[in-house]
């Protein structure tokens, strides 16, 4: 029982965090992780004039952001 | 456009009809506009359906509502009420707990906060939004007395957030991959502005779409290539280009407004498609290259369109500052009473439906928000325009209802049939603001009708209550908004009228290089000129007892007119005209009368 959530929760059926008095599946927050993730990553694109010489951009930048959600979910939550 | 005197001679109703006749007709980027709303409602009624989120009616009726052409403001527009609605919710559960043993607090609360976010709606660029946020919070009051007391949480505050963020969220997924952005737009107007400059060249005033591009100046357009440029959508060469070409393609159609003597007929001809090239240039993404231009061209048609073919578009425009506040938010009572009105006809709604314990025209509440408009003439029309498209709309609902819906077994049947029947209501809806409202009011009056439950259904007498919800909600926004402080639109008028000229007379007193590449105070005039003539059109739409007599009306109308030819004279004579100054001083003395 000393273990942290994160850790116990990736044995249960459906992974998820109490937060704010509720159940959010991990999922989701690794969803929203990763889309925060995902704008700062594309910041640095942009300085860095990567972001330029990209083609289709929206197509890379959402795979980008399913690529670090099912990382994040494997990293931390063990799906 | 037509004149004053030839609109006259036929009768009023003729009118409309051919005027709604024109907003019916298709124009550049309206199917496009079309399919997409009707695609991504579509996509929200099975996502409602699916997931068992109630009222999808109300969800597709906000994508409707809000979805505009460009997708990058969309898609700030779904994260920021997304945000909105939040915080809202989160606000709302503390607020509901205090008030849930109070039927009066309730009510209360539910007239102040809609009274503080109309405010809201009416003075700042929150605009729309605020007013939704207004109607979000007023429906979850009501949903209160609806739900069971434990599940108030639960059911009420998570169906009005699923309501309201469901169809958002989708619409920004949507927009990300199947929206036009912003600089698509702003390169299509340049290149529209420089086909209809070259049509003008060639033979003035044969630009139909001429008007309409000088009125709608820059801003809007500054405004999204600053958000362009914020979220570095283009590389920064081609953003700098943009935003510079659209002061400089605004230049040209200005200058284009020469007196037919000014340039001779060769000049024209040899001019006109050179200006053609340049646009065929943008459209194909390219700078246009610089070609060698007749050296007795008119100086402000040579550097527009030498300022186009630079790097940096021959101009650094910046949209004016947005200001939080409008300026007479606190000192003019008509934004207060503007507020109350609506925030009265909405609780009387709510009081009359719960009153007599019919809870299944509570669309009258929601009808309250959305019909509501400052002015007696454009309620009344709004309203006019929601009546007619409320019975197309629940036609098309009881047609479907009976010969469609019997045929359907699953989601994905209804998806084709909302998709369908909301490209009626967004073909309407795309068009001008003369018939959107009504397009708008087509597409809700169908899903109210046809989106009961979650799967097809088969119930005629929901239907019949949703609409006649719509119309108590229309007969007592009618009544409070002409009996209570009826703001006629023939005040407004004067005001804007009085605004211009003192602006036109300023613009007079100054020296004529600065008269001559004046772009401020010109946008405005034309500005003024398209707006007025809209507000004209809807002075018709008052009760007759507040209604300015027919005199006055054709008096502005004139002066309307003569704006445009004064606007002309003061920016291109060498020498102000002294006819020019004395027409402005006439027209200031006749409006303060």
């Amino acid at each position: 029982m000393t273990l942290p959530l994160f850790l116990t929760a990736g044995y249960a059926a459906a992974p998820s965090l109490a937060l704010f008095g509720s159940y959010f599946p991990a999922w989701l927050i690794s969803l929203g992780a990763a889309i925060v993730l995902t704008v700062l990553i594309r910041v640095v694109f942009v300085l860095t004039r990567v972001d330029d010489i990209l083609r289709w951009r929206v197509p890379a930048y959402f795979a980008l952001a399913l690529a670090l959600t099912y990382l994040i979910l494997s990293l931390f939550f063990g799906r | 456009m037509t004149t004053a005197s030839a609109r006259s001679a036929t009768s009023p109703l003729q009118r409309l009809l051919e005027q709604a006749w024109a907003d019916l007709q298709p124009f550049e980027g309206r199917m496009g506009q079309t399919w997409r709303v009707a695609l991504l409602c579509a996509l929200v009624t099975g996502t409602a359906m699916i997931y068992h989120i109630p009222e999808a009616s109300i969800s597709c009726y906000l994508i409707i509502f809000l979805m505009k052409p460009d997708a990058v403001m969309n898609c700030l527009m779904g994260v920021g009420l997304i945000g909105l609605a939040s915080t809202v919710v989160l606000l709302m559960i503390p607020v509901i707990n205090f008030s849930i043993d109070s039927p009066v607090l309730r009510l209360a609360i539910m007239f102040g906060a809609s009274y503080v976010f109309i405010f809201l709606s009416s003075t700042t660029p929150l605009g729309e939004q605020a007013a939704i946020v207004g109607l979000i919070v007023a429906f979850i009051m009501t949903l209160v007395t609806d739900v069971p007391i434990g599940e108030i949480a639960d059911k009420g505050l998570m169906a009005a957030w699923k309501m309201a963020c469901m169809p958002m969220a989708l619409m920004v997924l949507f927009n990300l991959f199947l929206g036009i952005p912003a600089h698509t737009h702003v390169r299509s107007l340049i290149a529209t502005r420089l086909d209809a400059a070259a049509a003008e060249v060639e033979a003035p005033g044969s630009s139909h779409a001429m008007p309409e591009l000088l009125a709608q100046g820059n801003d809007p357009s500054l405004q999204q290539m600053l958000l362009v440029r914020l979220l570095h959508l283009v590389p920064r060469a081609q953003s700098r280009w943009l935003n510079g070409a659209l002061e400089s393609s605004y230049r040209l159609i200005l200058a284009v407004q020469v007196p037919p003597g000014a340039m001779d007929a060769d000049k024209r001809t040899a001019l006109a498609p050179q200006i053609r090239d340049y646009a065929a240039q943008v459209r194909r993404k390219e700078v246009p290259a610089a070609v060698t231009l007749d050296e007795a061209l008119p100086g402000p048609i040579r550097d527009a369109l030498t300022g186009l073919t630079q790097d940096d578009g021959g101009a650094d425009p910046k949209p004016a500052a947005q200001v939080l506040f409008a300026h007479d938010a606190f000192t003019n009572p008509r934004h207060q009473r503007y507020a109350l009105k609506t925030s009265v006809a909405a609780m009387l709604c709510y009081l009359i439906y719960t009153g007599i314990q019919w809870d299944g025209i509570h669309t009258a509440l929601i009808t309250c928000y959305v019909a509501a408009l400052g002015t007696t003439g454009e309620t009344v029309r709004k309203l006019t325009l929601r009546i007619v498209g409320c019975l197309v709309g629940a036609a098309m609902g009881c047609a479907a209802l009976l010969f469609v819906m019997p045929w359907l077994t699953s989601v994905g049947g209804l998806m084709i049939l909302v998709f369908l029947a909301v490209m009626v209501g967004a073909w309407v809806a795309s068009g001008s603001e003369r018939i959107s409202y009504a397009g708008v009011q087509i597409a809700l009056a169908f899903l109210l009708t046809t989106l009961n439950g979650f799967g097809p259904s088969f119930d005629f007498s929901q239907a019949g209550n949703r609409i006649m919800g719509i119309l108590l909600g229309i007969v007592v926004i009618y009544v409070i908004f002409t009996q209570f402080w009826p703001a006629s639109i023939a005040g407004e008028i004067r005001e804007k009228l009085a605004d211009t000229i003192a602006q036109l007379k300023g613009l007079a007193t100054r020296p004529a290089t600065e008269r001559e590449t004046d772009i401020d105070i010109s946008a405005e005039v034309y500005k003024t000129m398209a707006e007025l003539e809209e507000k004209l059109s809807m002075a018709a739409f008052e009760p007759r007892h507040q209604r300015a007599d027919a005199a006055t009306l054709q008096r502005y109308d004139t002066m309307r007119a003569d704006l445009g030819r004064l606007c002309r004279e003061i920016r291109l004579d060498r020498r102000v005209q002294p006819e020019v100054v004395q027409r402005l001083s006439d027209m200031e003395r006749e409006i303060s009368t």
